[in-house]
């Protein structure tokens, strides 16, 4: 199921991937195609079933159009009574100023119009003169397109004249700078003679050109342009006009336009306002009304651009639109495919399908893969472009740059929508984290009165310290007084001994707390003269130590009322039990003649003495495990000690058949214990070892130093089978002997254990089979001295 | 039973309990007066002759421990405490009042009246004892006594049979009363050889003495045990 669906979403990632690559590449070569077309138009390509209606022919059009009224211009300006005449006078600011030449000089100077393109072919010439050696140094010609830099940079930086060389007269035979006036002055004129030359040379080109391409016999566009303000007629007709017949409407495509009747007439898509546009440009010229007329020849006699155009496109088009249609329907697949992994990819499977990447802070994950997108795809469209002419290879790069874009895109794309549907993009994300700390702030801050108040205080204090030490030092530094800087030093030692005088008193507060810890309760932290902070604290040391005490009190009453309760108990038991044991005594002194009387006095008496026993272990053990007893540790002989206990038990042991087999640490071991209680223990130990151990049998007793401990183990064969954990048998009213039939109280190790514990020693019991081993041990004391 | 009539005083609040010690005694041939609270004890006190007083701890209106306070201003009879506290402070604190003897509950009958008659000879007969002595050589603690020149030991009057190395060992004990005698230290005075490890033949032959002098040798009077340390027979 997991890997069906693994394999299906791997599928998915690769049709995707290859169909965003079949689209990019498509779109890239429809795109060239279209680029070849109508490099204008490309970006803006709507295929159209005729060449005419294309926007190609749209753009031809209009350039032709602007063609037509630039060489109106031009042809005004350069020629006289039909033909180029070369004797026009030029005025060169009316030439750069209107784009005009009239014919008369007017305010500034005036060149024949054959002079000034001469002259701009062959470029200016300048002369440049060093001041202290006269003469000339160089000559140097510039061309017009480095006029306005390079002169005059050499001029400054050598510190040399530059001196024009005049190489063609005004009109009226004098100097250029002779003009010079109150509206020219020399350098006026310089310019304006340099931008003359520089324009002059690209409208004589554009003349030469444009008359070239206009000509009737060389071009399938008509056209007919007539200036109503001054009578001038434009046409590559000839010079009749064919409004009358309307021969214009013969051709394909035309346009007819009248500016005085407003009439405008057209099959094509421009419109009169672009015309009115485009003749308003040269409006100095076209000062009153005009007429146009404008046609193409859709039959083509002529092989002229246009012709060229809709050959390209008939033979382009189909294969265009082939691509178009690849790449968008390749495209539609890959937003299929990538909804398709939408649907599919997080939630589900294992930690709602996470990956190691989704859980990089949202926002610099974002970040990151839109500049990667970005620089990936400005660094790809770069190098494409770079690439235009070589069209494999260009589509190959395109290929692999967008089947690696779109695989960074596809993995960030995926991520953000796996932790959408794990509910972890905002969760993950930085603003949250960022959310969540001004929330714990603000809550620090807000969590009851107090803490803001003192958190705000602090604040306070240090806004204020820093305040009064810029204040000092900006003023100081201000009116360079060294007094300011003085004042603020004594501040500053002012706020350290507040601080100094702060912190002794943390420290005594300090010095409270720790004796309370020491487990002294009878602490006062003295508040008098202390900050309102510290004095806070202090009285909240104080109230602690106070409860403590109350606390240390109670826990003192409470043990001696638990006291109290087992001495009563006791009391209450052993009363009575005084008393049978009594009558118990006093039937067995009285003469009972019946056997099965005797047999029951017996039998009492019995199980008085146990009942005895029960109730001094039962006391005991209640004593020991509420901590109601007293020990008084002193150095002992652990040797002697085990030497007089086995003195104590030689009878008893004897009486059992049992043999004691003991050896003793030849070096002496002194252990620190109580020794009223340690008789206690071993006694109970031993005690237990003449009740359980099988007749007959040997006892080993062991005593030496382990690793600085006294170790003491007791070993013997129990009488019965030891059906039981070890463990249990230190717990109370456990006995070795489940049908509890032997005398006993079943509290005996359990008090070994406690006493022997209470004393810093450790108890343990081993059970192999019938094998019982008591282990009790105590750290060894080092000092060796004799005890008296 | 050839003896001066002996008053003594059971005083407890658990009427049972005085029945069957005024049971036992009576059977020793002693005459038994009751009381059932302190208050009571000691106006009884003030009326009759008393030889010996065995009195609870924990009775109403004046406990035991008051009551022998009250009693040991005017009197110094024998006091045997009972009491069913058997804690060592509680011990301790009867002992300290002024009572000879302290006894806890639940008592072996036997032994509180072996008790009762140890604390009555020494009452009544010590005192005499203590006018033909001075020759030195007898040492005593409470009622133990050994007279070296005859070699008996008595306890409170009554002759105890020792071994000669029982005989020692205690000898040695209380000459020096007071002061804790190590297993070594009893072993190398005793049989003048050095000791060699530790041995329980001391603490064996220590054991048999104190089942000779003692009513309870699990509570001895006089040759008491200082565990891990030595034995001795306290100062009286």
């Amino acid at each position: 199921m997991k890997s069906n669906r693994g394999t299906a979403k791997a599928v998915l990632f690769l049709i995707q991937e290859i169909a965003v690559v079949i689209a990019a590449i498509a779109a890239y070569y429809s795109y060239l195609e279209i680029s070849r077309l109508s490099p204008a138009g490309s970006a803006f390509f709507r295929p159209a079933a005729e060449f005419e209606r294309s926007d190609e022919f749209q753009d031809m059009v209009q350039d032709r159009l602007d063609d037509i009224v630039r060489e109106s211009r031009l042809l005004s300006n350069f020629q006289q009574n039909g033909s180029f005449y070369g004797r026009k006078i030029v005025d060169l600011a009316e030439y750069v100023q209107e784009g005009r030449i009239s014919g008369l000089q007017k305010n500034s100077v005036g060149y024949y119009l054959e002079d000034l393109i001469r002259w701009s072919r062959k470029g200016l010439k300048y002369s440049f003169i060093d001041p202290e050696k006269t003469g000339r140094l160089d000559a140097k010609t510039m061309m017009p397109e480095f006029y306005d830099d390079e002169l005059w940079l050499v001029g400054e930086e050598e510190d040399v004249e530059v001196e024009l060389i005049e190489e063609y007269e005004p009109v009226r035979g004098r100097g250029l700078f002779d003009y010079a006036n109150d509206n020219y002055s020399k350098e006026d004129l310089l310019e304006l003679l340099e931008q003359s030359l520089l324009k002059i040379g690209e409208d004589y080109q554009d003349y030469q050109e444009l008359g070239r391409e206009l000509a009737g016999e060389k071009t399938n566009v008509r056209y007919f342009l007539e200036d109503y303000g001054n009578k001038s007629i434009f046409t590559n007709f000839g010079k009749e006009s064919f409004k009358e017949n309307d021969t214009i409407k013969t051709y394909g495509r035309y346009i007819i336009l009248d500016s005085r009747s407003l009439e405008y007439e057209s099959n094509m898509r421009v419109t009169d306002a672009y015309l009115y546009g485009l003749l308003q440009n040269y409006e100095r010229d076209f000062q009153g009304n005009y007429y146009l007329e404008f046609g193409v020849d859709t039959s083509y006699p002529v092989m002229d651009s246009f012709a060229a155009a809709r050959d390209a496109y008939g033979r382009y088009l189909p294969r265009i639109n082939t691509l178009l249609g690849i790449s968008f329907f390749t495209a539609v697949f890959a937003i299929i495919a990538l909804l398709c992994l939408t649907v599919a990819s997080g939630g589900g499977d294992g930690e709602m399908g996470l990956m190691e990447i989704d859980h990089i802070k949202t926002e610099p994950f974002i970040v990151f893969f839109i500049f990667l997108l970005g620089a990936g795809s400005y660094y790809l469209i770069r190098q494409v472009t770079l690439l235009k002419d070589h069209m494999v290879m260009a589509l190959f790069l395109l290929g692999i740059g967008v089947a690696f874009i779109n695989l960074l895109f596809l993995t960030a794309y995926l991520s953000l929508v796996r932790r959408i549907k794990a509910g972890t993009l905002y969760s993950e994300s930085l603003l949250c984290w960022f959310i969540n700390c001004c929330r714990y702030i603000s809550h620090g801050l807000t969590i009851g009165g107090r803490r803001i108040l003192s958190i705000s205080s602090m604040l306070l204090v240090y806004l204020l310290f820093v305040a009064v030490n810029a204040f000092f030092i900006y003023r100081g530094s201000e009116e360079t007084d060294n007094r300011y800087f003085i004042a603020a030093a004594i501040f500053d030692a002012v706020f350290l001994v507040y601080l100094l005088y702060s912190r002794i008193q943390r420290e005594n507060i300090l010095k409270g707390i720790r004796e309370i810890s020491k487990g002294n309760p009878d602490v006062t932290v003295d508040t008098g003269g202390m900050d309102p902070e510290n004095m806070a604290l202090g009285a909240a040391v104080n109230a602690m130590s106070a409860g403590l005490k109350e606390a240390m009190r109670s826990s003192i009453r409470n043990e001696k009322l638990q006291a109290d309760l087992i001495t009563n108990v006791s009391h209450d038991l052993k009363t009575p039990l005084t008393s049978i044991v009594n009558y118990v005594n006093l039937l067995k002194q009285t003469d009972i003649s019946s056997d099965k009387a005797k047999e029951y006095v017996d039998i009492l008496d019995k199980k008085t003495q146990r009942l005895k026993v029960l109730t001094e272990d039962l006391v005991e053990a209640s004593r020991i495990s509420s901590g109601n007893i007293e020990i008084s540790l002193e150095k002992l002989d652990f040797c002697m000690f085990v030497s007089q206990i086995e003195g104590e038990f030689f009878e008893s042991f004897q009486n059992v058949g049992l043999i004691l087999c003991s050896s003793l640490s030849e070096e002496t071991l002194y252990i620190e214990a109580d020794g009223r209680r340690l008789f206690r223990v071993l006694d109970n130990i031993y005690q237990n070892v003449v009740k359980y151990a099988m007749p007959g049998t040997r006892v080993y007793a062991d005593l030496k130093a382990d690793e600085g401990n006294a170790v003491f183990s007791l070993k013997n064969i129990s009488r019965q089978q030891l059906n039981i954990e070890a463990e249990e048998l230190t717990e109370r009213f456990i006995r070795g002997d489940v049908s509890r039939s032997s005398e006993g109280s079943g509290l005996g190790l359990s008090i070994a254990r406690n006493l022997t514990e209470i004393q810093g020693g450790t108890f343990n019991v081993y059970l192999d089979g019938d094998l019982f081993k008591v282990t009790i041990s105590f750290p060894l004391v080092k000092d060796a001295e004799e005890p008296q | 039973m050839a003896q001066p009539e002996i008053n003594i005083l059971v005083c407890d609040d658990d009427r049972e309990i005085v029945e069957a010690i005024d049971i036992y005694l009576s059977q020793e041939g002693y005459n038994v007066f009751k009381a059932y609270d302190g208050k009571e004890a000691l106006s009884l006190i003030e009326e009759e002759v008393i030889h010996l007083l065995i009195i609870d701890v924990m009775m109403p209106r004046l406990d035991g421990i008051r009551a022998t306070l009250e009693l040991r201003k005017k009197s110094s009879i024998p006091v045997i405490i009972l009491s069913a506290k058997t804690q060592d402070a509680d011990k301790i604190l009867g002992l300290n009042v002024g009572a000879d003897d302290y006894i806890s509950k639940p008592f072996n009958p036997l032994e509180l009246v072996a008790r009762v008659k140890s604390q009555l000879r020494r009452y009544t007969k010590l005192g005499t004892m203590a006018g033909d002595g001075g020759d030195g050589n007898i040492f005593e603690a409470g009622g133990l006594s050994i007279n070296d020149d005859t070699k008996t030991v008595t306890v409170d009057g009554e002759i105890v049979k020792l071994t000669p190395i029982e005989y020692n060992i205690l000898l040695l004990l209380l000459k020096n009363p007071g002061k804790v005698f190590s297993i070594n230290q009893i072993y190398e005075n005793i049989w003048n050889e050095e000791a060699i490890g530790a041995d329980n033949t001391v603490a064996v032959h220590i054991r048999h003495i104190r089942e000779k002098i003692e009513i309870n040798p699990k509570e001895p009077r006089y040759l008491k045990v200082v565990w891990g340390v030595g034995y001795m027979i306290e100062k009286q």
